[in-house]
């Protein structure tokens, strides 16, 4: 059960009802908080999976349910997911355990690279959002390299939120911006939020149409709080490990029903932006050395010389 | 040719659902009237039922700030204030309004006197915060504490004042005052907190489409978000129902 990529699973009644939903409006992309595996586990009287002690089991519970959820994403035709692996604040588990969650990481982004043609031939793009430099050299490593073999990949985008705070991120995007005045490149006058949304770890995908939050609970947790300004959010009982193609139909449906409402705030949104749009080369320039440098960082990861 | 049913089917799904909830609507209003003058005899006011039930939610598990996202209704300043007055009789020390395209913001005078209006009583016990929260720091909240505050927020307040600190920061680190490497999470959290306002713990949404509809970015993390169906003609009881589904929520903070 490790394979990131399936095969179909749905029966045709559930085929019927994805070809009835996709001819409404279908999100371009999905983020979910998968929550609700510990209770599972609780549930369900689960103590260990393969070996793993109680708190890492029920990070392979994610792992399992999301390859479902992902071909069940493509068969709607919804084409990004962003996912929320791990925190940093789960960094502040015992050792044991989060030594536990980064050799789980380890395997999973392993048949990741083991499963590569597959990858290329469903033309999946791998993106890996966070703060790179707290984790582990050879996990960083796995994941670079994942990155840059499907990086021109785009049929299916998949973001795993790894090692990531929504603060974290907006705080090295400040961080990243103010480097750019002190060196010069841009000016003071030239910092606004859409220069702030650039230099986020997200800066290459669109803004989630979708959240979805499993297990009934009802916060974001520090999950993308800077991206889902026009966000639908989906709040659902069910635990994530009982999550069924149902439970996704159900939740675009609701997100068919706020669509109206999303798209009259989008639009004041734009609007705004327009008026105080104010990007100039300047600018232009310095995104784009930006993104150079994450590059260049990701392939020094990749080789295994990051600092950590 | 199959296209055409399958879409005829979902128009067909959402009108079917549309006016299944407008039933339901109809249905638990008519319930809940009926249950509510039973339970309570009639001279019991609104305050008296809202002192008696929030009397039973523990207290330590009632908000520090609550805000109401007004969504894409109308702002409603007699619904308004009537959440003022239950948040003061309820001991909720700090609440907000939401209007992500500032419409409420403009009109604040409108809304101090719609106070004034239906409940004088309770003018000298409210904290108007006028400007921006994160600016409010600079005024100095001092010797108001022990009154209610209220703010009307909008879009701005969020991601406008992150862009506003991280010039301030370009500036700072210009001219020496401050180094690159000092910026941090809590360098941001100590610059961008609330003028000594607690970050919002209860946010309610108004309208049937759930969104932060731009809501403070950088405060939200740990906010719980509770639906309501319109914030118009809000009922005593439906604010107990939101106090007490909010009671219930657990915080974990990634353990």
């Amino acid at each position: 059960m490790s394979t990131w990529i399936r095969e179909n699973t749905l029966n045709w009644i559930q085929l019927m009802a994805v070809k009835v939903l996709k001819t409404g409006s279908v999100p371009k992309h999905v983020a979910f908080i998968m929550d609700g595996n510990r209770r599972y586990a609780n549930k369900n009287g689960v103590k260990k999976v393969e070996g793993h002690t109680k708190g890492v089991s029920k990070f392979c519970f994610r792992f399992d349910k999301l390859a479902e959820t992902l071909q069940w994403c493509l068969e709607l035709g919804i084409p990004e997911v962003t996912v929320y692996a791990f925190s940093i604040e789960n960094f502040k588990r015992s050792e044991e355990e989060v030594n536990g969650l980064m050799e789980l990481a380890r395997q999973k982004f392993q048949n990741l690279l083991d499963e590569r043609e597959k990858l290329m031939e469903h033309g999946v793009c791998i993106r890996a959002i966070g703060n790179l430099s707290l984790i582990p050299k050879d996990v960083q490593k796995l994941i670079a390299e994942a990155m840059i073999i499907t990086k021109n990949n785009n049929r299916a985008y998949l973001n795993v939120a790894f090692s990531y705070t929504s603060r974290d991120e907006i705080t090295n995007a400040v961080k990243d911006v103010v480097g750019g005045v002190v060196r010069g490149n841009i000016m003071t006058e030239d910092i606004n939020e859409e220069l702030i949304s650039e230099c986020l770890y997200t800066n290459h995908s669109p803004e989630p149409d979708l959240v979805i939050r499993t297990s009934g609970e009802v916060r974001f947790s520090d999950f993308l709080l800077w991206q889902t300004t026009c966000s639908c959010i989906y709040f659902t009982e069910v635990l994530w490990p009982e999550f069924t193609v149902w439970d996704l139909l159900a939740a675009v449906f609701y997100y068919q029903r706020c669509y109206t409402d999303l798209e009259a705030v989008k639009y004041t949104r734009r609007s705004a932006f327009l008026n105080n749009n104010n990007s100039n080369n300047r600018v232009n320039n310095f995104v784009t050395e930006l993104q150079r440098d994450r590059e260049s960082m990701l392939e020094k990861m990749s080789l295994g010389l990051a600092q950590t | 040719m199959f296209v055409k049913f399958y879409r005829a089917l979902l128009t067909l799904l959402h009108i079917s659902y549309a006016f299944i909830t407008l039933l339901r609507k109809a249905w638990t209003d008519a319930a809940q009237l009926e249950l509510f003058n039973l339970s309570r005899s009639k001279v019991l006011t609104d305050a008296d039922y809202l002192v008696r039930c929030v009397r039973r939610v523990d207290q330590t598990r009632l908000p520090k700030h609550l805000v109401l996202i007004l969504g894409r209704e109308r702002a409603s300043l007699r619904d308004i204030v009537r959440v003022i007055a239950w948040s003061a009789t309820a001991g909720i020390p700090c609440v907000s309004f939401y209007d992500y395209d500032g419409i409420l913001r403009k009109n604040e005078e409108e809304a101090r006197r719609a106070l004034a209006k239906f409940k004088p009583e309770l003018v000298d016990h409210v904290n108007w915060n006028s400007t921006c929260p994160v600016k409010a720091v600079k005024n100095g909240l001092n010797g108001v504490k022990h009154k209610l505050q209220v703010q009307l927020l909008s879009y701005t307040d969020g991601k406008r004042e992150v862009a506003l600190l991280t010039q301030s920061l370009g500036k700072g680190v210009i001219t020496g005052a401050l180094k690159l490497e000092e910026i941090n999470s809590d360098l941001l959290e100590n610059k961008l907190e609330l003028g000594g306002l607690p970050d919002p713990d209860l946010a309610v949404v108004c309208g049937k489409t759930c969104s932060t509809y731009g809501l403070l970015p950088w405060h939200i993390r740990t906010t719980e978000f509770l639906l309501l169906e319109s914030h118009h003609n809000i009922r005593v009881n439906d604010f107990v129902n939101l106090l007490e589904k909010y009671a219930k929520c657990e915080q974990r903070y990634g353990k």
